[in-house]
């Protein structure tokens, strides 16, 4: 019987990426928020005492919360793992594309529903590529399709970007793409990067699916 | 009485580059009766720093173009400028990369307003006639 094998450094490399990543937000938004929150509130205070008027500073003070408020809510919404049930994973994946300060077009052509612990993996296979797009690819464009045949379900994430300057699609050196990797292990799906030096990335995800048959797919091939 | 009263007028030159920071925390010294000159980079610091005498230094260690320990650490050193750092890390190492660069407190972000109070009257005792 083959040993189960340890996590590769690589998925250890990116978790603690993703760890870093969340404490800089932590620091550099909700951190610094607050930090202006409690000068607002001192200010407002010696104000106060002083017997000046204080109704602007309330209202800069009411914003002020309210943002700290919205960051805390952002953060909070990227830590979660979302229950994705039935075509919730369209949703998820069009507010991903929507959310994404690059240009980024979402492509689902019909209706396509899958486990929750599927979806899941899916949608953090999708934000993984999404990331490396545009952190580490500079990438101007990206479109995200998802496409069902009778007998499959695609992902694919494409962008015009710098391309990883060799397609690691079974070595995956990047952490990043070990994660993917990792997620689509998770679901017995197959994953590929295709990707030229300059001519961009595309990831492709493909996993076993049963789609009621139509009319149409008599031209779909297996 | 608090530590915020007790002080005299200050020169104070800030380098910060989050600008809501910045900003209210110019508000907030001016308010306690300091003259605040506000940089945001490396290089607008050692131009501040240059080109007038400022009492007191208050600095975030990470600008886009550089740190606080090497504003200080290019800088001719003065008995008379009451150096603090600003930074969001709090290790012994950087602790200390603060005090060797010649800053005489190391504040861990965000701090408490009682904090710098304490050391702002700290600096005005210090350059009290």
């Amino acid at each position: 019987m083959r040993p189960r094998s340890e996590p590769a450094d690589e998925v250890l490399a990116a978790i603690e990426r993703e760890r870093r990543r969340i404490g800089d937000q932590l620091h550099e938004k909700l951190c610094q928020s607050l930090a202006v929150l409690s000068i607002q509130v001192a200010l407002l205070g010696r104000q106060l005492q002083a017997g000046k008027p204080v109704d602007k500073a309330l209202e800069t003070l009411g914003e002020a919360v309210q943002s700290s408020i919205d960051q805390a809510h952002a953060i909070s919404r990227e830590l979660q793992s979302p229950r994705l049930e039935g075509s919730e994973l369209i949703d998820a994946l069009r507010e991903l594309a929507k959310g994404t300060a690059t240009p980024c077009e979402f492509v689902c052509t019909e209706p396509v529903a899958v486990p929750a612990a599927t979806s899941l993996s899916l949608l953090r296979i999708a934000e993984e590529a999404v990331r490396n797009a545009v952190r580490h690819a500079a990438a101007k464009k990206l479109t995200i399709s998802l496409r069902a045949t009778p007998r499959a379900l695609t992902l694919e994430i494409r962008d015009d970007g710098q391309g990883l300057g060799s397609a690691p699609t079974v070595g995956h050196k990047l952490s990043g793409l070990a994660l993917m990797h990792r997620h689509a292990s998770e679901i017995q799906a197959k994953l590929e990067v295709r990707s030229q030096p300059g001519q961009g990335t595309v990831v492709l995800c493909t996993l076993p699916y049963r789609r009621p048959p139509r009319q149409s797919d008599r031209n779909d091939g297996p | 009485m608090s530590d915020a009263e007790v002080t005299r007028p200050m020169k104070i030159l800030l380098v910060e580059n989050h600008e809501d920071t910045l900003r209210w925390l110019t508000f907030y010294l001016e308010e306690l009766g300091h003259t605040v000159v506000a940089a945001r980079t490396l290089v607008e610091a050692r131009a501040a720093l240059a080109s007038g005498q400022c009492d007191v230094l208050l600095c975030d260690i990470g600008l886009p173009d550089g740190t606080g320990w090497e504003l200080l650490e290019s800088a001719p050193r003065s008995r008379r400028l009451f150096a603090i750092a600003m930074s969001g890390f709090g290790m012994n190492a950087d602790n200390g990369r603060s005090r060797a660069a010649g800053y005489r407190h190391h504040l861990v972000k965000p701090f408490k307003l009682a904090e710098l109070d304490k050391l702002l009257a700290e600096a005005a005792q210090q350059g009290a006639p």
